[in-house]
């Protein structure tokens, strides 16, 4: 591990550096990876070394990003971040990507969304974070319901692509609700899973 | 009327102009309680004016004055916002002076402004979604939204922050062909044939 931030069982966050551009930048322009984003123009390296440098450097603190890491071999998976973290309403959005397409599936994404819940409602105080799933992305919705998000809207038609309109789910989690499962510790989480 | 951009039955809309910055501020201060900052800051003339010419300098947004037809009265402020060419979609947002003795009509301008505001999302700037957020404690607009077309699609719990606590804020949204356009509208003709 280097420069942890947030440790888990498998994976770590840690600042973004700028040698993770290339990596970054090869997944940010893959179709597959960019369906399930809010992205939808080609990034250039030049786009991509300006982020890298804007995020290492936490230039946004209302935009805080860490990269993912697998600790076995210290393999950079993709990059988590919380946007538009608003102090007055307590809340943030969230967002997550792993762009390493042949670790998809391992739950590394559910572990680091779960790292990220620490994060926010731990150290810093939030009150709640959102975020928004196309329909399509069964495995990102699966991850985001595993560690307590839950669907509160469904916008109709918001999300255009494959040549048509997809519905995006407005998923959410309350300071409450994140401190009810930390309460009911692994017994709680394990007896969630059963149920599933 | 003084340049008029769409025009209703009791209500007009018009370019919004720096100089409506001061008189504006306050409505928006109200009506975006949903969102960050605005409302909790303080915000002086100047700055309001350049936060209204901003509002009209964005290209992402369009932004109309509300005035009344009978005397030209400034009541209100409407934005379409966050146009997205991808999506073809916007938000909407309304902000008008509260009802009083002088604006009596002021749920007549909301829907009459809101009916006009989506008349052209729709058929002008060719969007397939509009969708608007309100606190769900303001029965009288969610009301209008529903009346208007909208689908509630949600709530979005604790989502904005008023007067000392959380409020669950309700998601609407409305696509092209479901919205309504009632019997007094300018559009009769269309309705109709639809």
């Amino acid at each position: 591990m280097r420069n942890a931030f947030l440790a888990g069982r498998s994976i770590y966050l840690r600042p973004v550096e700028p040698e993770d551009a290339p990596h970054y930048q090869t997944s940010m322009n893959d179709e597959e990876v960019v369906r399930n984003l809010l992205v939808h123009r080609p990034l250039t390296r030049e786009d991509q070394r300006r982020f890298n440098e804007r995020a290492g450097a936490a230039a946004e603190p209302t935009e805080p990003v860490f990269a993912i890491v697998r600790t076995r071999g210290d393999l950079l998976l993709g990059a988590t971040g919380l946007h538009a973290i608003d102090w007055r309403r307590r809340l943030a959005g969230f967002g997550i990507q792993i762009g390493r397409k042949g670790e998809w599936g391992k739950g590394y994404g559910t572990e680091a969304t779960s790292l990220m819940l620490d994060y926010a409602f731990r150290d810093l105080n939030l009150n709640k974070v959102w975020l928004q799933v196309y329909e399509y992305n069964t495995r990102g919705i699966g991850a985001y319901t595993r560690v307590g998000f839950r669907v509160e809207a469904t916008f109709r038609e918001d999300r255009f692509t494959d040549g048509r309109y997809w519905d995006t789910f407005h998923m959410g989690i309350l300071r409450r609700e994140w401190e009810r499962r930390k309460r009911g510790g692994t017994a709680g989480a394990r007896a969630g899973r059963r149920a599933r | 009327m003084k340049t008029p951009f769409l025009v209703g039955e009791v209500i007009y809309l018009r370019p919004l102009e720096a100089e409506d910055g001061p008189a504006v501020a306050p409505w928006l201060r109200a009506a975006e309680l949903t969102g960050r900052f605005a409302g909790a800051l303080p915000m002086n003339e100047d700055a309001a004016r350049n936060e209204v010419a901003a509002m009209t300098q964005d290209e992402r947004q369009v932004s109309l004055a509300v005035a009344l037809r009978a005397d030209d009265r400034l009541v209100g402020v409407l934005r379409l916002f966050g146009l997205d060419a991808n999506r073809r979609f916007a938000g909407y947002r309304l902000a008008l002076a509260s009802p009083s003795k002088s604006f009596r009509n002021h749920e007549v301008a909301a829907r009459e402004a809101t009916r006009l505001a989506l008349g052209y999302a729709f058929d002008t700037l060719n969007l397939n979604r509009v969708y608007a957020r309100v606190v769900t404690s303001d029965r009288a607009a969610l009301a209008r939204y529903k009346r208007l077309g909208f689908v509630e699609e949600g709530v979005l719990r604790q989502e904005a922050w008023r007067e000392g606590r959380y409020e669950d804020v309700a998601a609407l949204g409305v696509l092209r062909g479901e919205y309504r356009i009632r019997g007094e509208s300018p559009k009769r003709g269309r309705a109709r044939s639809r």
